[in-house]
């Protein structure tokens, strides 16, 4: 695989979680940076080189979906693979996601951090 | 019959204000409705005067018109530039000014300054302007302009509900003012006529009517019961004032009984339409703290959902990176436990989904993630998650999938593995030995059945029927109620989402065998899910 993922951006504020998927990126062998809120998210997604970022919708400072909106409207962040990895399984939050262009919707109770990492896998 | 024109005017302006009034005794409209209505009673009672009490008196009357003609302004002012709110549009500052000047005005117009003397001509009298007319003119055109003006402007502004109330008082003032300044005010300062001064009252009828309109019809109140209330009244005013012209004793005490079965009846009426007034007042009341309770709990389901769902992600997350050697190596005993405790926390899951998804499927809001699925592979998971705990009670646990089965879906493969993972949990739930199996088909080409057979107690006929409904939970077969009475509720809705059927064949005794089918996906027949 030519494209494949290897650093990965991970916006996600409950640190159990973020410290649960890092650790296992790191095991699988990926680069991680952790932003633990929306702004953080996206000042750190403007400066640093990613191939995918995972975003959480639920966050303080800056909701996902505001984020995603900011990035996709600079140079930087307009073609940046994005997950959403979230437990808000809500019809009107995806909607919101509309023409921002996702890569996937991933519900992350039903996930364990090694079926995430095969999702990562297949994308690119 | 001018003075029955009078007394209907001025008292349908009275019950009118009353009752708008009455609707919402908090909301400054409503009160200004009610300053406004009597303002009109009084200004018409004057009107009536200065037409048909010639004589001395006449003076006083032409100057009463104008006296109450002030307070009539100045309500109206206050109301185009609050109506429909319950506050006032302007700051208390400003409204003290605006009565101490309208007080000033209406000085001016009992005093010599505004008409300083009347001059009768053969059938009429024209009072002689003074200088008081400099203020009062200007200053009751003015506001009632300035009133009809800011009502446009709020008009044009104005959205939905608000735009349509604005848009009756206006076309009411906009008669009730043209009409006036055409044919009194103006005929009154410019000709010294007062011929059409007569049909005043009758102009305020227009408005009033109108703006109460505008005021009730998006409030409680029912227009019909209104003018049930405003006819009642009327005709027992044409009653009563009918004894009096009854020429003989029998006529008298026929009209006297006509009037006070009329005044029975007219109470009774009044009284059982307030009374369902009342009851529809709670009614709407009512339903309006349910929508609003409906609402908060829509609101804490969705963040219950999330904060729930939080730590059930770590905990889940972390036990499966502990079995899948993420921390190092651990011993058999230890991944034994483990397993387990990651099967309950998937059930505890499948629990909390459950309880805080049913109503996000019902009302169409779930998000799917719809892609191609092999059933085979969905099946095989499932058998995986549930193997160990069907080890642990010691029941045969099988999965069998033919060869050559047509096994690809259009679905969403977590809401698959839901579906499945419901059916075999019930099962092993309620088998107590012998055997849960899995078992693949193609009844026909275009569909993959699914079957979750198991050896447990079996459901009879008349539990089979309430099975996949609401809160409905097994009772008689299995012994014990457990669940939430929601898992093939469920069940039934994700599978018709899909554009697949649900069933089951069971007898008390000989098991039970939950089955569900989904069309099969081949390229270019795309099921509409």
């Amino acid at each position: 695989m030519s494209n494949q993922i290897k650093r990965i951006l991970l916006v996600e504020d409950d640190t159990f979680i973020s410290k649960m998927y890092s650790s296992k990126f790191i095991n699988e062998g990926f680069e991680v940076d952790v932003a633990v809120d929306g702004e953080d998210g996206l000042s750190k997604a403007m400066t640093n080189e990613y191939d995918v970022i995972i975003l959480d919708l639920v966050l303080p400072k800056l909701s996902g979906s505001e984020l995603l909106q900011k990035l996709r409207q600079s140079d930087k962040g307009k073609n940046i693979n994005v997950v959403v990895l979230t437990n808000l399984n809500d019809v009107e939050e995806k909607n919101k996601l509309e023409n921002l262009n996702i890569k996937c919707y991933l519900d992350k109770s039903s996930l364990t951090p090694g079926q995430l990492v095969e999702t990562l896998h297949t994308i690119n | 019959m001018e003075i029955l024109i009078l007394l209907i005017v001025v008292l349908i302006s009275l019950i009118l204000g009353f009752i708008v009034f009455r609707s919402n005794t908090q909301s400054v409209t409503n009160k200004l409705f009610l300053a406004l209505s009597v303002s009109i009673a009084l200004w018409s009672v004057v009107i009536y005067g200065s037409v048909n009490f010639s004589g001395e008196n006449t003076l006083l009357w032409v100057r009463l018109t104008t006296f109450f003609a002030v307070p009539l302004a100045t309500s109206f002012f206050l109301l185009s530039i609050t109506i429909p709110n319950k506050k006032l549009g302007i700051s208390s500052t400003k409204l003290y000014i605006l009565l101490a000047f309208s007080m000033l005005t209406m000085a001016i117009c009992i005093s010599p300054f505004l008409f300083t003397g009347i001059q009768f001509t053969e059938n009429s009298y024209k009072p002689i302007v003074g200088p008081g007319m400099a203020l009062f003119g200007p200053f009751v055109n003015g506001i009632a302009l300035l009133a009809i003006i800011i009502l446009i402007r709020r008009y044009l502004a104005a959205v939905d509900v608000e735009k349509q109330q604005l848009g009756y008082v206006l076309l009411g003032i906009s008669l009730l003012f043209g009409l006036i300044i055409l044919t009194i005010f103006i005929p009154a300062a410019f000709f010294q006529s007062i011929s059409f001064v007569s049909y005043g009252p009758l102009y305020a009828l227009v408005f009033l009517g109108l703006t109460t309109y505008s005021i009730l019809k998006h409030s409680l109140f029912n227009l019909k019961v209104i003018a049930a209330q405003v006819l009642t009244i009327i005709l027992l005013v044409i009653l009563f004032a009918k004894i009096f012209t009854s020429v003989s004793s029998t006529e008298v005490v026929v009209d006297i009984l006509v009037f006070s079965m009329a005044l029975i009846f007219g109470i009774l009426l009044i009284k059982s339409v307030m009374n369902e007034v009342r009851q529809r007042e709670k009614l709407e009341d009512l339903t309006l703290r349910l929508q609003e309770i409906d609402k908060q709990k829509d609101e804490f389901i969705s963040m219950a959902a999330h904060e729930l769902r939080s730590p059930l992600t770590a905990i889940k997350g972390y036990l499966s990176m502990i079995i899948e050697g993420d921390a190092g190596e651990i011993t058999s005993k230890a991944r034994e436990f483990l397993t387990d405790t990651s099967s309950v926390t998937e059930r505890l899951i499948r629990l909390v989904n459950n309880m805080l998804n049913v109503s996000r499927i019902e009302e169409g809001r779930m998000v799917y993630q719809i892609e191609e699925e092999s059933m085979i592979k969905v099946a095989e998971e499932t058998f995986n998650a549930f193997r160990f705990e069907a080890e642990r009670k010691n029941i045969k646990f099988i999965l069998t999938p033919p060869d050559g089965l047509k096994h690809i879906v259009m679905a969403d493969p977590d809401k698959l593995r839901e579906i499945l993972g419901n059916l075999v949990s019930n099962s092993i739930k309620y088998t107590q030995e012998g055997s849960v199996e899995i078992r693949l088909s193609n009844p026909t080409d275009k569909v993959v059945k699914v079957e979750v057979i198991d050896t447990g107690p079996g459901i009879t006929v008349e539990e089979q029927a309430k099975l996949f409904q609401k809160f409905y939970r097994a009772q008689s077969t299995a012994g014990k109620t457990v669940g939430t009475g929601l898992g093939l509720y469920i069940t039934k809705l994700l599978i018709e989402k899909f554009g697949g059927k649900i069933g089951l064949n069971s007898e008390p005794g000989k098991g039970s065998n939950f089955w569900f089918e989904i069309p099969v996906y081949t390229q270019g027949n795309e099921k509409n899910v």
